[in-house]
């Protein structure tokens, strides 16, 4: 492996692939920022254009687009609270606020450094990995599955801090949505009202950037002034700060982006809930839950390396299966079949530099994008000092017409209206949004993992305990539900004890 | 048995407080009477979170009035909750239903009018109307923001730009 490595690595002294690197990650950087697009629809806008190239310098191309296109959703969910992509909203959640406090510096300089770090673990994962891929991927059958999603909402007890009522309120009623749509299992329809649009359930990205970007619009537009708040001053200064966050906060960065690996290596499970668990993970160990939301720089560190880590695993059941792990992967695959490369197990022996070159990449890609955004963040950051009645239009047009073009729907831009609406009245009656986003991403995986299980098992519940990755998977939700309920009368206990005293 | 302590966030009767967890209570309720229109696989599934959704529904409710219960378990299961206001307490009702009609009323002109026409228009009355911006202003302003629309959609990335219902 270590030559293939070094051949590959060869690839890059041609100033041709360097600058089909450079161009990929500005591209994936730019379109990035376009709530909506994300990566897949900018893969596949790039895809036409390589067709003539060499094979190796398309990989690298598209290997600095995969690797940057988060990167550029995150910066514009921290600098103005609208996500690029759905998983960069789990960053809204503190880099927003971090912002509102005038330390967008600090908050890019987190997103920057724990980007790189969370790609370089998520690749190193993958090298280690990709030996005994095919193991691991088969390991993860529906029992799992379900058992991954139902971890997955755990994290609503945990993200809804001191509202846990409020908190499993929404997130029981965002799973009801999300089985809005054909039922896929049993068959029928459930919940369309007779619409046909919705029959294909509710588009997630469109409710994500109602939720998170149309949501804040509405704020904004109330509010007037500017995004950072009157009085507070936007800290550039406070970017080497962010940097060495990431590396105070190692075990936050480990942690993430394991879990970004893991959710990763797994189709179907997607960035999002990778990045919301890694989110809801680091609410859940740290000392004061309750401060997350408020600008916590551990809640932009632990969601952008899970993201970033992910980018790597998601090639694993990808290159070595033909599975796509997620949209983008899929469309991926349609790049590597254009380029006449057949995924598969046979794949890393029949074009091992190759993929080992877009490993490399994607992994550059990360590291170019972290520095370019860095540099740019006094421009970038000046967004935040513009009249928001100037912002508020832009950013509902480039939503709207984001929106529309992932599916060319017109109706997808009712939803992402109606989704802002109700996002913002969750937010005035203060109740928590992350529940719905859990739910919504989560709700049709567990329920289709769990009636495979059921349809396998003859309705039986033994198949859970019959696999060691199901007990092991157990064991954590169980953690999970018990952790903050002992964690929580525990400070009910040192609170009784400071008041006595 | 040692009484509760009153709850200091209890609405005592304010209705303001009760409105979010009833218009909940009724969208429950209605899902629930749709899902017994499924079939019996169908239904199995929704079932068990409406009826979830409903018992925290109830629990939300319950915990906002001063009640010996309410007063006991709201300490365990939403300590954090303030008591919800619609008017007073520095809400600009006024302001939050225009900003929400904006928006509304833009995905609308969209869904007819298509969007080469409805960015323009929205951007420029929202930053004439709205923001109180002077008419040059505002009327650059919504030039540049369709411009830059056009350029980046139409022009990079080959997408039309939907046209609307009225102009197919």
């Amino acid at each position: 492996m270590y030559e293939t490595v070094v051949l590959s690595l060869q690839h890059f002294n041609s100033i041709q692939n360097l600058a089909f690197l450079l161009m990929g990650t500005l591209i994936g950087l730019v379109f990035g920022t376009v709530p909506g697009l994300g990566g897949a629809t900018t893969l596949a806008l790039v895809m036409p254009l390589t067709y003539g190239m060499d094979t190796t310098s398309a990989m690298i191309l598209a290997g600095g687009l995969m690797g940057s296109v988060a990167m550029g959703g995150s910066i514009t969910a921290v600098l103005i609270n609208t996500p690029g992509s759905a998983p960069s909203a789990a960053t809204c959640l503190d880099g927003y606020p971090m912002t509102q406090q005038g330390r967008a510096g600090v908050a890019i300089g987190a997103l920057a450094s724990s980007t790189s770090l969370g790609a370089l673990i998520g690749v190193f994962s993958l090298l280690a990995v990709l030996p005994v891929a095919r193991k691991l991927v088969m390991a993860f059958g529906p029992p799992e599955f379900f058992l991954l999603a139902v971890l997955g909402m755990t994290a609503i007890s945990i993200s809804a801090g001191g509202k846990l009522v409020r908190g499993m309120m929404v997130g029981t009623g965002g799973v009801v949505l999300s089985f809005i749509g054909y039922d896929a299992v049993n068959g029928g329809q459930r919940f369309t009202f007779g619409s046909e649009y919705l029959s294909e359930g509710i588009p997630l990205v469109p409710a994500m950037l109602g939720l998170f970007a149309v949501s804040e619009m509405i704020d904004l537009a109330v509010r007037g002034g500017a995004v950072a708040k009157l009085g507070s001053k936007t800290e550039f200064a406070g970017i080497w700060e962010g940097v060495c966050a990431s590396f105070k906060h190692w075990p936050v960065v480990l942690r993430s982006s394991l879990i970004g690996t893991i959710e990763g290596s797994i189709p179907g499970v997607g960035g999002t809930a990778a990045s919301f668990l890694a989110y809801s993970v680091t609410v859940q160990a740290d000392n004061h839950p309750e401060t997350f939301g408020t600008g916590r720089v551990e809640g932009v560190i632990a969601p952008e390396a899970a993201i970033n880590a992910k980018e790597a695993a998601c090639l694993i059941p990808t290159l070595t299966f033909g599975i796509p792990a997620g949209i983008e992967m899929a469309v991926f695959l349609g790049m590597l079949i254009l380029h006449g490369i057949e995924p598969g197990p046979m794949l890393l022996l029949n074009h091992s530099d190759t993929i080992y070159a877009l490993v490399i990449a994607l992994t550059l890609s990360c590291l170019i994008g972290a520095i370019v955004g860095m540099v740019c963040i006094k421009p970038l950051a000046l967004i935040t000092r513009i009249d928001v009645h100037i912002l508020v239009p832009l950013i509902l047009a480039v939503s709207a017409a984001g929106t529309y073009s992932i599916h060319q729907q017109p109706y997808d831009v009712l939803v992402t209206a109606a989704f802002g609406v109700f996002g913002y009245l969750l937010r005035r009656f203060e109740y928590p949004r992350l529940p719905l986003v859990l739910a919504l991403v989560l709700g049709p995986v567990a329920e289709r993992s769990f009636q495979q299980t059921m349809m396998i098992t003859d309705g039986s519940w033994r198949i859970f305990f019959d696999h060691t990755v199901s007990e092991v998977l157990m064991g954590v939700i169980a953690l999970a539900i018990v952790l903050p309920l002992w964690r929580g009368v525990q400070h009910r206990r040192l609170a009784t004890k400071g008041g006595a005293a | 048995m040692i009484e509760p302590e009153p709850n200091p966030d209890a609405a005592k009767g304010d209705w303001q407080d009760y409105v979010a967890p009833l218009v909940a209570l009724a969208l429950a309720l209605t899902f629930l009477a749709l899902s017994y229109q499924l079939g019996e696989t169908s239904r199995g599934m929704p079932l068990l979170f409406i009826y979830s959704n409903l018992a925290f529904v109830l629990l939300d409710i319950l915990v906002r009035t001063d009640c010996v219960l309410g007063r006991v378990l709201k300490p365990l299961v939403s300590p954090g909750g303030k008591p919800m206001r619609i008017f007073g307490a520095g809400h600009k009702v006024g302001r939050e239903c225009g900003a929400i009609a904006w928006i509304l009323s833009f995905s609308a002109a969209i869904l007819l009018l298509g969007m080469l026409i409805a960015i323009p228009m929205f951007a420029s009355l929202y930053m004439l109307l709205w923001a109180r911006f002077r008419p040059t202003k505002a009327l650059l302003g919504a030039a540049a923001i369709s411009a830059g629309i056009w350029l980046l959609f139409e022009g990079v990335l080959r997408v039309e730009l939907y046209r609307g219902m009225l102009f197919p």
